[in-house]
């Protein structure tokens, strides 16, 4: 489903992806973990199409589409979605209107007409309950005076309603305290799905107890440079990078 | 073009009629003194030669109509090119205890009832467009609300400009006296058809009394080829509150001063504004609120748009007498430049005298939100669409203080299509 080759990205002429490969196929949950400043934020931007980043070598195939040649709203089009580490307000904008713009933009994308306003409100309403969030967040503008905890909800509710096909969750762990771990990766588990694979980002093995992946990846220095099943997350929990970055040195 | 010369000619004041001497005391005082220039505090930021300068009729384009909010059932006075359209007004459902009439009927019948706003204008130390106005107006509205009395459904009073116009100035004056314990809600509606390049100059007095609620709506959607100059002022009474809401879109070049007097306890002032310069616009309000006795308060918030070479200007000054103790006062003033040639001027001036107020001030002037334009593109909403949502968004707290649910409802529409007008390409300066 997604095909890194060789992908090389600078910021601002600083080097910061160095020749990453990855392959994901599809129903399966890989996570990427690494150091601080090993790149694995840029890679999350660089697959949803932030702006700021220069890609000065490789590919990136999305079910055979070279992803980089397309905008934003064309890569969620396609089914691409990224969870922020950061959700970003919006004031003004409520949440499910907001919502309703990008559920009609994608089916846009894939020629599908514009969704019945009744069904859709059912539908989002559905999705809110089994994700433990309030209806009343859905009426009010878009993250804005949500909590740490309810801006990640609401990223994951956002996923299980425009259903991608790939998910990229950038530290969606980060400032989530236990509960708010579980009810977050619990959302994730309901969508995991054969046809669905996720790309998920995070510092902490911890999140992997609950979003149980695949295969793990290590990233330094801008390349991936071990790959392994779950357990080498936890033995980067016990011995930390080091070990790691001393045998690729 | 001689605009005095213009204007004298068409508007020259009756020696016959009421408020004569008055009248044209004022116009000679206007015409001694000449336009403002960029010298004077004023007008630092707006240049009046557009006043004296010729209009492209071909180029003068509409704003998105606003004409569907006569068509709401409530009371209304229409009035197109300055001359009351009968067929299109209506007051026939008027409450008890509140009274419509034309000015051109006072003038006839009352003239004494607009004898204050009449003292008040030609005297010397008046606005120069005010002045003016109360010197040359021939037709408008004169609103009262007896004590208690109450008008629920707005009271819509437009001035609708075409091409077809034969005079080029028009001088909308409104005089609205609301009693002790009265509630008015107004609608002062400003419009010009495509090709209009009227010169519109026009007064607004409002007389809040004790106790009394005014809420007064002010949407200008001139045409593109219009000026359009407004004075409109507020005068509250002990636990009078008044809302006023300047919606401002229109005209090459349009100006707006509100004058604010609370002026007995208790008394409390909203003032609501949006403004959206595009390309060839020039958009400025001057608003002033004077906090002239203990306990009152005010609430102002601006929000401004730019979009291709608009330019904006916001001024707000808030003074706070000596003996204004006890007073709250609260500014803020947000602008959005959509294109890299536009340009939003602020400029909030408190000046307080007294020691125990409560008084805070912020003026932003910033950019679309790159972080944000992101967000919802990955999302999968098209960009002209996240720009658009975004504008929408930024507006949205001013919009929602409009209670008259037709006027909030166009305004969505038009906010919601606004920024899909194409933003100019990017100038590339070379190095």
């Amino acid at each position: 489903m997604l095909q890194i080759e060789n992908l090389q990205v600078e910021v601002d002429g600083k080097p910061i992806l160095r020749g990453l490969n990855l392959d994901v196929p599809a129903g399966q949950v890989h996570a990427i973990m690494g150091p601080n400043g090993s790149g694995k934020s840029t890679l999350a931007h660089v697959l949803a199409g932030k702006p700021g980043y220069t890609v000065t070598g490789g590919s990136v195939h999305f079910n055979g589409r070279d992803l980089l040649a397309l905008s934003p709203e064309e890569r969620a089009g396609e089914g691409v979605f990224l969870a922020f580490q950061y959700p970003v307000e919006i004031p003004g904008v409520n949440n499910v209107y907001m919502l309703k713009a990008a559920l009609n933009g994608i089916r846009k994308h894939r020629g599908l007409p514009e969704i019945n306003a009744v069904e859709f409100l059912q539908q989002v309403k559905a999705k809110t309950a089994a994700l433990g969030l309030k209806e009343s967040l859905l009426n009010r503008p878009v993250n804005q005076g949500f909590s740490g905890g309810e801006k990640k909800r609401n990223e994951i509710f956002q996923m299980s309603v425009l259903e991608p096909q790939l998910a990229v969750l950038d530290e969606t762990d980060s400032g989530l305290d236990i509960d708010a771990l579980r009810i977050v990766a619990e959302g994730v588990n309901q969508l995991r799905d054969p046809a669905r694979s996720f790309l998920v980002v995070t510092h902490y093995q911890r999140l992997l107890d609950y979003i149980v992946p695949d295969v793990v990846h290590v990233l330094a220095q801008g390349r991936i440079i071990k790959s392994g099943p779950r357990e080498l997350a936890l033995e980067l929990e016990a011995r930390g990078y080091d070990w790691l970055l001393q045998a690729v040195a | 073009m001689d605009w005095l010369a213009a204007l004298s000619r068409e508007f020259a004041p009756d020696a016959a009629a009421p408020y004569a001497e008055l009248r044209q005391a004022a116009l000679r005082r206007v015409g001694a003194r000449g336009l403002p220039t960029p010298r004077e505090e004023a007008w630092k930021y707006t240049d009046l030669k557009p006043y004296d300068g010729a209009a492209d009729a071909a180029r003068s384009q509409a704003q998105p109509s606003p004409l569907a909010l006569l068509e709401t059932g409530g009371p209304q006075l229409v009035f197109v090119d300055g001359v009351l359209d009968a067929a299109r007004s209506s007051l026939s459902a008027l409450p008890a205890g509140v009274r419509v009439r034309t000015l051109s009927q006072v003038l006839r019948e009352e003239p004494d009832a607009i004898a204050q706003a009449m003292a008040r204008y030609t005297a010397e130390d008046a606005q120069i467009f005010a002045a003016l106005n109360a010197a040359c107006a021939r037709d408008g509205a004169v609103v009262e609300l007896a004590a208690g009395a109450t008008l629920a459904q707005p009271l819509v009073v437009a001035f609708l400009n075409t091409a077809a116009a034969t005079r080029l100035f028009t001088l909308p004056l409104v005089v609205v006296k609301a009693g002790a314990q009265s509630a008015l809600s107004l609608l002062e509606l400003h419009y010009g058809a495509a090709g209009a390049t009227n010169h519109s100059n026009a007064l607004c007095d409002i007389e809040a009394d004790t106790g009394s609620r005014v809420e007064h709506y002010r949407l200008q959607a001139e045409a593109s080829g219009a000026v359009h100059i407004g004075n409109l002022r507020l005068g509250i009474g002990r636990d009078a509150r008044v809302a006023s809401h300047s919606l401002a879109f229109g005209g090459r070049l349009a100006r707006l001063d509100i004058n604010a007097e609370l002026t007995a306890p208790g008394g409390e002032v909203v003032l609501n504004g949006l403004f959206q310069a595009g390309a060839g616009q020039h958009i400025d309000h001057q608003t002033r609120i004077d906090h002239a006795a203990p306990h009152t308060t005010s609430h102002e918030l601006y929000k401004g748009l730019a979009g291709g070479d608009g330019r904006g200007v916001f001024r707000g000054q808030v003074l706070v007498r000596k003996r204004a103790q006890k007073i709250a006062a609260r500014q803020a003033s947000h602008n959005l430049l959509l294109s890299p040639l536009a340009e939003i001027d602020t400029k909030p001036e408190l000046e307080i005298y007294a020691d125990d107020v409560t008084c805070a001030h912020g003026a932003t002037v910033g950019q679309l939100d790159d972080t944000a334009l992101f967000y919802l593109r990955s999302r999968g909403i098209a960009e002209a669409e996240a720009r658009a949502l975004l504008v929408f968004g930024f507006t949205q707290e001013v919009v929602e203080q409009v209670a008259f649910e037709p006027l909030r409802n166009w305004l969505a529409e038009t906010l919601a299509g606004s920024a899909d007008v194409p933003l100019p390409e990017r100038v590339e300066v070379a190095s």
